[in-house]
């Protein structure tokens, strides 16, 4: 039996995080390995942090289009994480240089490598099922692998347009879009690569088909409605609705524009689309307000505010857009979609004496994190959207990035880092400016507490009950490879080493075991138990398909 | 005159008839390797002649005999089987290139050494020519041949991946040995370990015996009881990557294969799942590769089991210990806060302590491990003894009750360390030059520790029981000491052969015997042949 060799992603059965264990010479694709910040408050004063996450002078970023605010502040930085989809009992590695799929079941370590076409890269798992679709770059294909109870595989293929390298998943798991993202596709996309063609695909089994579509021009994310009756494509030009079940042929598909006038208007900054699916709503960066589009009818409706937005995000439930205005030291409540036809309902809380850039949505809907990274400002704020207040939090350090626990109640607050080396002379305030660290934040106890560590905090993932995180900590040069396992309800941390630097961390709920997938050139995979923190590791599946008989 | 002139001519036809040609092999060096131990009697093998010399010390009094026998010409390795019963011979074979001379095929003598006699030929097994090294299973039952890629090997074309399986206990026949030319990736094998008895699956499926042939990179599992089966080739390293991976270390546990490599940072765990064959010569089992890792370097490796796992203790390039739990690759670290690369797991059947201490950068210290519950303990279990002088190594002594620790230093040769005792004592043992050659004799008179020194024309001996040293003159300078039993064999090197035989540990000078010569003898009585 021949198999075959190198690793490229990983993806847990229903991990939405795109990962690349690094090749010799070659970049991790997670680019939060390499990247020097992840806010302006990483960087020295009088600097910001670019996109490919590097400390740039404040001069240099308005040259690239990128402006500090009206009173001199960087702009902030949305550190975006996907949150894995979790299925029920493997980890689907994709191999790209064997054109192979590698099933680990993280019960029994058993890997099983299963062939697909030229290169997978993209890999996504349909939430709570053991059914993965890989995107075959070379070959133009997809292939769904749906596991059987006696651990086998069916696996088909399907052609899609070329050169497609993302892939979302509609909530209900029965239709998938692949879709080009220019972002990912490294310094140099093939030549005649589409901006503007995407692929449906029909996952209900029996049914399957892979249809290309025509969308705007390129796509860059691609949301779902909650019925998954819809799949909305966010390109430049506006939103192209694909409506999944109807689709049986290449279409063009309908568009809905985001811009009055595409020449004089700046480019949407940020869009969301309410799970209904009726409304978009979108910022433009310099513009004091925020814009709705009806999606049905394409009426636009703007809403003007005091100050341009620097976040927008809307409750799970649709009903709630909140609106951050850093400049106008205001976080707007906007309900929807009554406040649109009457704006005098609005809300707004002021966050004066407090600079408040973004917003994190806890997922009950019911609380609002707000900070903001551009500064080294050491408070959160809470806002309850229920009783429209805020609470503000002290803490330790400046705010990177907050992550709300699965039912809103705690949060991990990733720091920044003040750039230098930490030493005594500057006293314990310096040092711990100076040191990394994280923060826990309980609501019902209004109680922070900081976790000082000696690595960059790295992703982090939340058991499906909110009682547990696991945070990744990589140092190669202090020897610290480990993940922080955070007990969310006591606040204490056992940190566990692994063999490899650790790139990515997920949650298996079935199998109560997280995954810690690491950098190394072989593949290497812990699993660990979430009651008593046992780890079992596989390495080196990747060379399971060079055995030759 | 003329009784002069009568006896020169008959006496000049006289010398002319005697100075004929003589066999150019007078001409050849002696090849001759030994003394090697093997049944009770120490041999020597000269590769020249084809003859194999065995000294019976005697019994019960008798005294020593030496005996000789004829061997296929050109041996190129020897050695004797692990249980020391039985003497192989690999020798090149012989062409006949001038007249009279007679051709020998190239291949493996199996000796069975005699007491009192000339070792005898139990088998002959034809071999390829170019098969000069032997690898064999530990109940000795099986071996493989294989070659040493040394250059000069005969002929135009030379296939170094060639192996020889062969049933020691079988006579030779066409399926024995079974030749095969195994699976390269562009290098050789460098050395065949065999497995025990492993079960698959385990752990009642059936016994299977295999030998696992190393090669840089890579490495070859053949089922020696299905010798027509396919071989499985594992990778040790991606077929495009630049690192030179090389197997260093095999251990086996009851399912599983381990594998240090040199050049790798993780160690490779080989888990043979069984599976159905889909064709007659395929095999009934794949080995599944892992690699356990405590993000070290590993420089040893050793494998020991704690309350029913299987546990890998590995001293760490980054000078500490790693102990790996071998099914879930869960890893603890111990620091040591020294360089060590050598581990010594004793007592060799269910060790319960380890000596810690490193050969590549000898210090005068050993770090002891108690094995028992190091997964708990961890640091706790780990103690350290400070030595006057460099560790340079450790040899446990057949009982296991002491190790012998060798520096590498005139005054202080060696050391006696006490593993019984829980405060592992460290006997210094003082001398006149560093050890050269040592072993181990027991019998009647107890256990002793006996060594020589080149240029020290003396015999040590230590008494193992209570550290009393006795010295004994001998004529010559030793080269090698041999304990045969309770008797002692000194050979001093000479090329001739010259062998000091002491009848027992305390024994006197004169109860001593010097055999010398013993290699040249019968040299003149019969025609060498070419």
């Amino acid at each position: 039996m021949k198999l075959g060799s190198a690793l490229a992603l990983l993806a847990l059965a229903g991990c939405a995080s795109d990962l690349a264990f690094k090749e010799p010479g070659a970049p991790s694709s997670d680019a939060a390995a390499y990247r020097q910040c992840y806010g302006a408050n990483d960087c020295p004063p009088g600097s910001t942090c670019n996109e490919l996450g590097s400390c740039v002078p404040l001069k240099a970023s308005s040259d690239a289009g990128v402006f500090p605010s009206e009173a001199g502040l960087p702009p902030e930085v949305e550190n975006k994480s996907e949150p894995p989809a979790t299925g029920k009992q493997y980890l689907y590695v994709a191999i790209p240089q064997q054109d192979t799929v590698a099933k680990i079941d993280s019960l029994t370590l058993k890997v099983r490598a299963i062939k697909v076409g030229s290169s997978p890269g993209a890999l996504r798992t349909v939430p709570g099922q053991d059914v993965a679709v890989v995107l075959n770059r070379l070959s133009g294909s997809a292939s769904i692998l749906r596991s059987r109870s006696d651990g086998g595989d069916e696996i088909l293929t399907l052609k899609t347009a070329p050169g497609l390298n993302r892939l979302a998943i509609a909530p209900d798991g029965k239709h998938a879009v692949a879709y080009f993202d220019v972002l990912a596709a490294g310094p140099s996309p093939a030549a005649k690569q589409s901006y503007q063609e995407v692929t449906l695909l029909r996952l209900t089994p029996g049914q399957e088909l892979a249809v290309n579509l025509t969308v705007g021009f390129r796509p860059a994310e691609v949301q779902f409605d909650s019925g998954s009756r819809f799949a909305f494509v966010v390109t430049e030009q506006g939103i192209s609705t694909i409506e999944l079940a109807t689709i049986q042929k290449p279409a063009i598909v309908p568009l809905v524009p985001l811009l009055k006038d595409p020449l004089k208007e700046p480019k949407p900054a940020e869009v969301v689309i309410t799970p209904d699916g009726k409304l978009a709503l979108l910022r433009q960066t310099g513009v004091k307000g925020i814009r709705a589009v009806e999606l049905a009818t394409k009426a636009i409706l703007d809403l003007p505010l005091a100050s341009d937005a620097t976040d927008l995000d809307l409750t799970p439930d649709g009903k709630l857009a909140l609106v951050v205005l850093r400049e106008g030291a205001a976080v707007v409540l906007v309900d929807l979609p009554a406040d649109l036809a009457d704006p005098k309902g609005i809300d707004s809380l002021s966050t004066a004496g407090y600079t408040v850039g973004q917003a994190e949505l806890a997922d009950d809907g019911q609380h609002a994190f707000l900070f903001s990274n551009a500064t080294n400002q050491e408070v959160v704020l809470v806002a309850d959207l229920a009783a429209r207040a805020l609470t503000v939090f002290p803490l330790k350090k400046g705010v990177r990035a907050v992550r709300p626990a699965p039912g809103g109640s705690t949060a991990v607050i990733l720091h920044n880092k003040v750039p230098g080396a930490a030493s005594s002379q500057e006293g314990v305030e310096g040092l711990i400016d100076k040191s990394w660290a994280y923060s826990l934040l309980s609501l019902p106890q209004s109680f922070a507490r900081l976790q000082i560590t000696e690595a960059d905090p790295g992703q982090l993932a939340f058991a499906p009950d909110g009682k547990a995180a696991y945070l990744l900590l990589s140092n190669p040069a202090a020897g610290l490879r480990a993940v922080d396992a955070i007990d969310l309800t006591s606040f204490l941390c056992d940190t566990v080493s692994v063999g490899s630097p650790p790139v990515s961390v997920g949650v298996v709920p079935a199998t109560q075991r997280v995954f810690v997938a690491q950098d190394h050139p072989l593949g290497r995979v812990t699993f660990l138990d979430t009651g008593t923190l046992a780890t079992k590791t596989v390495t080196g599946f990747e060379l399971n398909s060079y055995v030759i008989e | 005159m003329l009784a002069r002139r009568s006896v020169l001519l008959p006496l000049g036809l006289l010398l002319a008839a005697g100075c004929g040609e003589r066999a150019r092999l007078w001409g050849v060096p002696l090849a001759v390797q030994g003394p090697l131990k093997a049944g009770g009697q120490a041999l020597w093998v000269d590769g020249t002649r084809g003859a194999v010399f065995a000294l019976s010390p005697g019994e019960g009094g008798a005294a020593p005999s030496l005996a000789s026998g004829a061997l296929p010409r050109n041996a190129s390795f020897v050695a004797p089987t692990p249980a020391g019963d039985l003497l192989l011979v690999l020798s090149r074979g012989k062409e006949a290139i001038y007249r009279d001379q007679s051709a020998e095929e190239p291949g493996l003598s199996v000796l069975r050494p005699s007491a009192g006699a000339a070792p005898e030929l139990v088998r002959f097994y034809p071999l390829a020519a170019g098969l000069d090294r032997l690898a064999v299973a530990g109940d000795g039952k099986q071996a493989v041949a294989y070659s040493s890629g040394a250059p000069g090997q005969a002929g135009v074309f030379h296939n170094p991946n060639e192996v020889a399986l062969l049933d020691l206990t079988q006579p030779p026949g066409p399926e024995n040995p079974v030749r095969r030319t195994v699976r390269s990736f562009g290098s050789a094998p460098i050395g065949v370990v065999f497995s025990p008895p492993m079960p698959i699956p385990a752990p009642s499926g059936p016994a299977h015996s295999l030998a696992l042939v190393l090669a840089k990179g890579y490495l070859t599992f053949l089922d020696l009881g299905h010798p027509s089966r396919r071989e499985i080739t594992v990778p040790l390293v991606k077929p495009e990557s630049s690192e030179s991976v090389t197997p260093a270390q095999v251990l086996f546990s009851r399912e599983t294969v381990f594998v240090r490599a040199d050049g790798a940072s993780d160690l490779y765990s080989l888990t043979l799942a069984a599976r159905t064959p889909q064709a007659p010569d395929e095999n009934d089992f794949l080995p599944s590769i892992n690699q356990p890792s405590s993000g070290r370097t590993p420089l040893d490796v050793a494998l020991f089991r704690d309350q029913k796992r299987d546990l890998l203790l590995t001293a760490n390039a980054s000078g500490d210990l790693a102990l790996i739990d071998a099914a879930t690759s869960q890893f603890s670290l111990i620091p040591v806060g020294s360089p060590v690369d050598t581990l010594l797991l004793t007592p060799r059947e269910e060790p319960t302590l380890a000596l810690v201490y490193s050969k590549r950068s000898p210090a005068p210290r050993i770090h002891f491990v108690e094995l028992k519950g190091l997964a708990d303990g961890l640091t706790k279990n780990l103690t350290t003894r400070k030595l006057d002088q460099a560790v340079h190594q450790l040899v446990a002594t057949p009982d296991g009750k002491q190790a012998l620790v060798v520096h590498n230093d005139a005054r202080t040769v060696v050391s006696i360390l006490d593993l019984v005792g829980e405060h592992h004592t460290v006997s210094p043992i003082h001398g006149q030059l560093p050890l050269g050659s040592f072993d181990f004799a027991s019998g009647a008179a107890g256990s002793y520790l006996v060594g020589v020194s080149a240029g020290l024309s003396r015999l040590g001996l230590l008494d193992l029981a209570n550290l009393h040293t006795a010295d004994l003159r001998l004529d010559s300078s030793p080269s090698r000491v041999l304990a045969l039993g309770d008797r002692i064999l000194v050979d001093h090197g000479a090329p001739e052969g010259r062998v000091t035989v002491v009848p027992r540990a305390g024994a006197s000078r004169d109860e001593c015997q010097v055999l010398s010569g013993f290699l040249l003898a019968g040299l003149l009585d019969r025609e060498l042949e070419d």
